[in-house]
């Protein structure tokens, strides 16, 4: 092999491995990309899942804030949150609470006939745990991800009951 | 021949810069975007402690106004209740305000005002 043959072979094979280096750049790029994409979205979905939870509780809690209207108590296994409201003579309750991975709710004049797998699914949820102390409302809401949020809710309503006894 | 392959070294050389400089422009724009997530979750959070400090003021007419910190992920917080003049008798006012610390750098997430009727004590 003379001189000038070597020197080509040597230049092939250097284009060769630029271009080698140039397609495992390109590649790590991508699959940074990809796995940043990936975690964005699964970041912004958890995020979105207990806002929306949370907004979810505090809107139901706000909207039925009348007198003796808001209690919790055990629903199966579960904490469960209990809207009573009278509808034409009638009362009605409406359970919130979490079971097999969801936040579900009943709507009913006879919840006690239901059991918790019967609820309605609203969103995705690891536990809920609620107490009601001095009227407010304290709920640690779990999403799938394992992080914790807890939520302090005041009765507007209780204050008054409260001085009325 | 040898030019030809000179040539074709050049042009895998000129790509590979052009690709560098492309990359670059990426990881700054994926870096960016991971910090605005965790600023939007941030800011997520801040407005459920801002709220939940918001029912304590209420709660206690304005009582439990002390500054607490507690860190919640890779965020540092620091919820702050600055008393303010509502001008009335009957009405407490005061502005929360949530700071945020990440690596090292603190900033203002949310500030949330907040307003409550005063229990009078003589009634």
């Amino acid at each position: 092999m003379n001189k000038e043959q070597y020197e080509y072979k040597i230049n092939r094979l250097l284009a060769l491995l630029l271009f080698a280096i140039y397609a495992v750049c390109i590649l790590l790029v991508l699959l940074t990309g990809a796995n940043l994409y990936k975690k964005l979205t699964l970041k912004n979905q958890n995020s979105y899942a207990q806002r929306t939870a949370i907004q979810y509780f505090t809107t139901r809690v706000r909207q039925n804030d009348k007198a003796d209207a808001i209690d919790v108590c055990q629903f199966g296994e579960a904490d469960a949150l209990i809207l009573k409201e009278q509808i034409q003579g009638k009362e009605y309750e409406t359970l919130i609470y979490c079971y097999d991975g969801y936040l579900r709710e009943i709507f009913s004049s006879s919840v006690k006939t239901f059991s918790p797998k019967d609820g309605n699914i609203i969103i995705e949820m690891k536990s809920l745990i609620l107490e009601k102390e001095n009227g407010t409302i304290y709920a640690e809401i779990t999403d799938q991800e394992g992080t914790v949020q807890r939520v302090e809710l005041l009765l507007r309503s209780g204050k008054e009951v409260l001085s009325e006894k | 021949m040898k030019n030809k392959t000179s040539l074709v070294l050049m042009e895998q050389l000129i790509m590979l810069l052009v690709f560098a400089l492309a990359a670059a422009v990426c990881l700054k724009v994926f870096a960016y975007a991971s910090n605005v997530s965790s600023k939007n979750e941030a800011v997520a959070q801040a407005a459920v402690l801002a709220q939940n400090c918001a029912e304590k003021l209420k709660r206690s007419c304005g009582e439990s106004a002390e500054e607490y910190q507690t860190e919640i992920g890779e965020w540092n917080y620091r919820v702050e209740v600055l008393k303010t003049e509502s001008g009335s008798d009957v009405l407490g006012c005061a502005t929360i305000v949530v700071y945020g610390e990440y690596r090292n750098s603190e900033e203002k997430l949310l500030e949330l005002s907040v307003a409550w009727q005063e229990v009078d004590t003589d009634a």
